[in-house]
């Protein structure tokens, strides 16, 4: 079997002891320098890190104001405590309905050109054109006669 | 005891298996020697964190073997060339013919197989014991043992099945 032609080989093999070319004094030496070359290197590296940490957050913390920013400077913004202003919302219906052209009815009419014959229901005082001479005007000023 | 007390008790105590141990993963003293050199210095890093002392032997033979696999892995990145011809043969005149034959064939077998080999074979290690000092499956012990020893037949050839038998008949 190989197995057991392994296994002789591997005993013959053990026969003859090898000297030691090391001993456990090196090992040991060795391992101090190993020792205090990653304690210089952890404490190396902890301090490096604080230093960034504490340059990146003295940065935060002083973030100087923006010069680009011209508003003035207003009253302490109090819409925590104020109630919620309503919001209107418009709609075209509403902004026709409630546009603030006054009703055809009730727009005074200038017209002095040519008397409008046809009545209309407001009451304002118009400007109907005066005749000089003997025009009598009657009381209602739209209509105009002229004898 | 301080621990470099205990480290150099250890040491006086493994350090000629562990030595052997690696030569027979690397096949040659001086890559054996830096292996064992590294798992000792880690071992010795490590010796102050252990909870328990009692299973320091299979401890540092895991260390041993996979500090080799290790090795095995960074060669290819390594500027050092390793080559087949060995500047000296002081094993050589150790074994005899057919054992020479089987041990040259061994180094043709790759590492974690010839690892596997070398801990089922020498260390007389059971499957589960093997694959906790690999670090790998039991099942994957299993193969690497049949791939081991095919691989190893394959080099030895069809000849050397028949000589053995030749040779067992005749002892």
């Amino acid at each position: 079997m190989l197995e057991d032609e392994l296994k002789k080989t591997f005993e013959q093999l053990n026969i003859q002891p090898v000297p030691r070319t090391f001993g456990p004094l090196d090992i040991v030496y060795r391992g101090t320098a190993v020792r205090r070359r990653r304690r210089t290197y952890a404490v190396a590296a902890a301090g490096t890190g604080t230093a960034v940490v504490a340059v990146v957050v003295a940065f935060a913390l002083n973030q100087p104001p923006d010069p680009t920013d011209n508003s003035p400077a207003g009253p302490p913004d109090t819409s925590t405590s104020a109630p919620a202003r309503p919001t209107t919302t418009t709609t075209p219906e509403d902004a026709t309905s409630s546009s603030p052209v006054p009703p055809a009815s009730t727009t005074p009419t200038t017209d002095t050109s040519s008397p409008d014959p046809t009545p209309t229901s407001t009451t304002t005082v118009t400007t109907a054109p005066r005749t000089t001479g003997t025009a009598h005007t009657t009381a209602r000023p739209w209509i105009t006669t002229t004898r | 005891m301080s621990w470099d007390a205990e480290f150099t008790h250890y040491f006086d105590r493994c350090a000629d298996s562990m030595r052997f141990t690696a030569f027979l993963l690397c096949g040659n003293h001086h890559e054996a020697e830096d292996v064992v050199q590294s798992a000792f210095l880690k071992f010795y890093l490590a010796g102050p964190r252990l909870a328990q002392r009692e299973g320091v032997d299979a401890y540092l033979r895991q260390i041993v073997v996979r500090t080799f696999l290790a090795e095995r892995r960074r060669v290819r990145w390594k500027r050092e060339k390793l080559t087949d011809e060995m500047p000296d043969v002081p094993e050589a005149g150790s074994l005899s013919e057919d054992r020479l034959v089987v041990w040259q064939a061994l180094g043709a077998v790759p590492a974690k197989q010839r690892a596997t080999l070398v801990l089922r074979f020498w260390h007389d290690l059971g499957v589960e014991e093997t694959a906790a000092a690999l670090g790998c499956s039991v099942g994957t012990v299993k193969s690497n043992t049949s791939r081991g020893l095919k691989a190893l037949r394959q080099r030895l050839g069809p000849e050397f099945s028949a000589l053995w038998q030749e040779v067992s008949r005749g002892a």
